[in-house]
């Protein structure tokens, strides 16, 4: 086991310079660099030259993935151009509220999403299997932000009943602890709905369809003979082989949380890494874009591994070594 | 005379509705089951053995099946209007059923001891520690080596016979009236099938249990039951002693049986077999569903269905030429 991880955890260095290399790649073909979208328009031809030279833009590419991994090995990410600080600092500051926007959406998508999952496919073709799926449907195909904005215009503008942007109110700054946590969490609540119906509803359409493959095994028909209470029968026997594939599910859709983040952030305006790391692209502030995806490829990784290993804690049949 | 029936079958119609029409799997079956016999169903695949012996322990899926009738008589209740209470504390504990495919009827995911210990937890007022001893105690008798390992794997460790005996050993726990066998040597290698109903005679001797054992192995139903019900096409059609059924036959259909049965002693020769195919249970021919198939057939046969009769204190037919043999009188 031990072993295991230590050969999973080394395997990932390769994968990562393979990620990161891309990225190189891709921000060398993106036009312009971070110079552009400091210039003055009143800047000599000299002056701009001696700017990209001081971004280091001037140099051959492979030089500056080079030199970015071996600063990244010794832990300095550089500066962020726009906010004038390191790059770690400035994830610090933002992840806190990412961490706090996913974790809650992956929270409601589980507690609705597997539920639901398990009623729909015991009544397999019942009104509540027909309403669950069309639910499952719409939370798959409509679009986070398209969705976002529908709240935002019906619950936020129409109703008035929470916030537009933001993550705390400014007039309650000096408010005390209770009053500003009850705050955060009545501008979270349109945020963690659209993210969380999206992770509900894949995580339905996942439990409906393992849940159904699982109920028509023998096994379940054996603990059905045993004289088992049919709830015992569903929630212990067939539930608890429907999880195997369901836990897979979870690893991989953390890098999808994070990425889903990023849309439901910059459309409710919360200071989180997902709105950083869009403006960031767009002022070309490539330190913190190679920072954050650098992160995000590490979370992904690590989450593969974590999901990997759940997957040998709930199947028996499964172990490393 | 015999003893009082334990279980009694009476009019027994197990339907499924599906889109390409009604499915009579079972149609109109009834039986008794006698204390500490063994009564042995044959038939070929798809006759109704298992919907009958399913619907006994009411584990036919429905939808798509249906119970369309009739009244299963067990210790003064009936079951096909029990409660789901009543059900449940039937099912595991005084009707207990072991499956064909050992390989896909254990729970992956739990370990041996628990799937047993579960059994006996939920129908006797027993802790957990106790349970599990029970369970230990039970792999010892179906004979498991080593049982207090074996208690502990999960079970992917263990062969199909093994696996078997820990389905029989989980279906004997709470000491069951009545045992159901669907087919339990059928996924068995011969050897192990050997083994295993060897164990399950000794083990139904000991228990003072009946058993209900299906199978379309002739050989084994000689070696296993006291009494042998032929069913075709979702009826019975024969149901006599063993040695009766074997050495005399009536029904054609039987008598087909018996004829394509290997036999050492005819070397050379080509296997007799029945000629044609087992009918489309949704579109069965009319009158005796054997007709078709059958060398004796007559004018009547394709017109009515034989019921299933009397033929000696001891023997049931359904066929109008063993009717007429007898001389049963025609209503």
């Amino acid at each position: 086991m031990r072993t295991y991880i230590i050969r999973r955890v080394a395997q990932m260095i390769p994968v990562f310079l393979g990620i990161m290399f891309i990225l190189f790649l891709l921000l060398q073909l993106a036009p312009g660099g971070p110079s552009n979208m400091l210039m003055d328009p009143r800047m000599t031809v000299e002056q701009k030259e001696e700017l990209a030279e001081k971004y280091g833009e001037n140099k051959p590419f492979y030089e500056k993935f080079f030199n970015w991994i071996v600063d990244a090995a010794q832990g300095n990410f550089g500066n962020s151009i726009t906010h004038k600080k390191p790059v770690t600092a400035v994830i610090n500051d933002f992840i806190g509220n990412t961490f706090l926007l996913s974790s809650l959406s992956l929270l409601v998508g589980l507690l609705i999403g597997v539920p639901l999952g398990i009623v729909s496919a015991t009544r397999q073709y019942s009104a509540v299997d027909y309403a669950a799926t069309v639910f499952a449907l719409i939370g798959v195909s409509l679009p986070a932000f398209f969705f976002a904005l529908l709240l935002l215009k019906a619950f936020a503008v129409d109703l008035a009943l929470f916030p537009i942007f933001g993550l705390a109110d400014p007039l309650l700054r000096k408010a005390d602890w209770l009053t500003r946590t009850l705050d955060k969490a009545h501008h979270l609540v349109l945020p963690v709905t659209v993210l969380g119906m999206t992770q509900a509803a894949s995580f339905m359409r996942y439990t409906r369809s393992s849940m159904l493959e699982v109920i028509r095994q023998d096994y379940v028909r054996t603990a059905r003979a045993k004289g088992l209470k049919e709830k015992v029968v569903i929630y212990k026997h067939a539930f608890r082989n429907a999880m195997i594939p369901i836990i897979t599910l979870l690893g991989f859709s953390i890098p999808g949380l994070l990425s889903g983040a990023l849309m439901t952030e910059t459309i409710f305006s919360l200071p989180g890494l997902g709105k950083a790391s869009v403006e960031a692209v767009s002022q070309r502030n490539f330190p913190l874009v190679l920072g954050i995806n650098a992160m995000l490829s590490i979370v992904t990784l690590f989450a593969a591994l974590i999901a990997d290993l759940l997957y040998a804690a709930a199947d028996p049949r499964i172990r490393y070594d | 005379m015999r003893k009082q029936p334990i279980l009694q079958v009476k009019n027994l119609k197990t339907y499924f509705h599906t889109d390409s029409g009604t499915v009579k799997a079972a149609d109109d079956v009834s039986f008794d089951v006698y204390p500490e016999e063994t009564l042995g169903i044959v038939g070929e695949s798809g006759c109704g053995k298992s919907i009958t012996c399913m619907s006994i322990m009411q584990l036919v899926e429905t939808p798509p099946g249906k119970y369309e009738g009739g009244e299963i008589l067990f210790d003064g209740i009936d079951i096909m209007k029990a409660s789901k209470r009543q059900i449940m504390d039937i099912r595991g504990n005084q009707i207990s059923m072991i499956f064909q495919e050992p390989m896909t009827s254990l729970n992956p995911v739990f370990r041996v001891a628990d799937q047993i210990a579960e059994a006996i937890m939920v129908h006797q007022n027993v802790n957990k520690k106790d349970a599990e001893e029970q369970a230990v105690d039970m792999l010892r008798k179906v004979g498991i080596p080593n049982p207090e390992r074996v208690a502990r794997d999960f079970p992917f460790a263990l062969s199909g016979g093994m696996r078997q005996r820990v389905m029989i050993a989980m279906a004997l726990a709470c000491k069951p009236k009545i045992l159901i066998a669907d087919e339990p040597t059928t996924a068995l290698d011969v050897t192990i099938q050997a083994q295993v109903l060897q164990l399950m005679n000794d083990l139904k001797d000991d228990y003072q249990t009946s058993v209900i054992f299906i199978t379309h192995d002739l050989g084994v139903i000689a070696e296993m039951s006291d009494r042998v019900m032929v069913m075709y096409a979702g009826k019975i059609v024969e149901l006599a002693d063993v040695e009766e059924l074997f050495t005399t036959p009536k029904h054609p259909y039987t008598i087909g049986l018996m004829k394509s049965k290997p036999d050492m002693s005819t070397t050379g020769d080509r296997l007799t077999v029945i000629q044609g195919n087992v009918p489309n249970l949704n579109r069965l021919p009319s009158g005796c569903a054997f007709h078709p198939r059958c060398p004796y057939v007559m004018d009547i046969c394709k017109e009515e269905t034989p019921d299933l009769r009397d033929i000696s204190a001891t023997r049931k037919a359904a066929c109008w030429k063993v009717f007429q043999e007898k001389e049963v009188s025609y209503e």
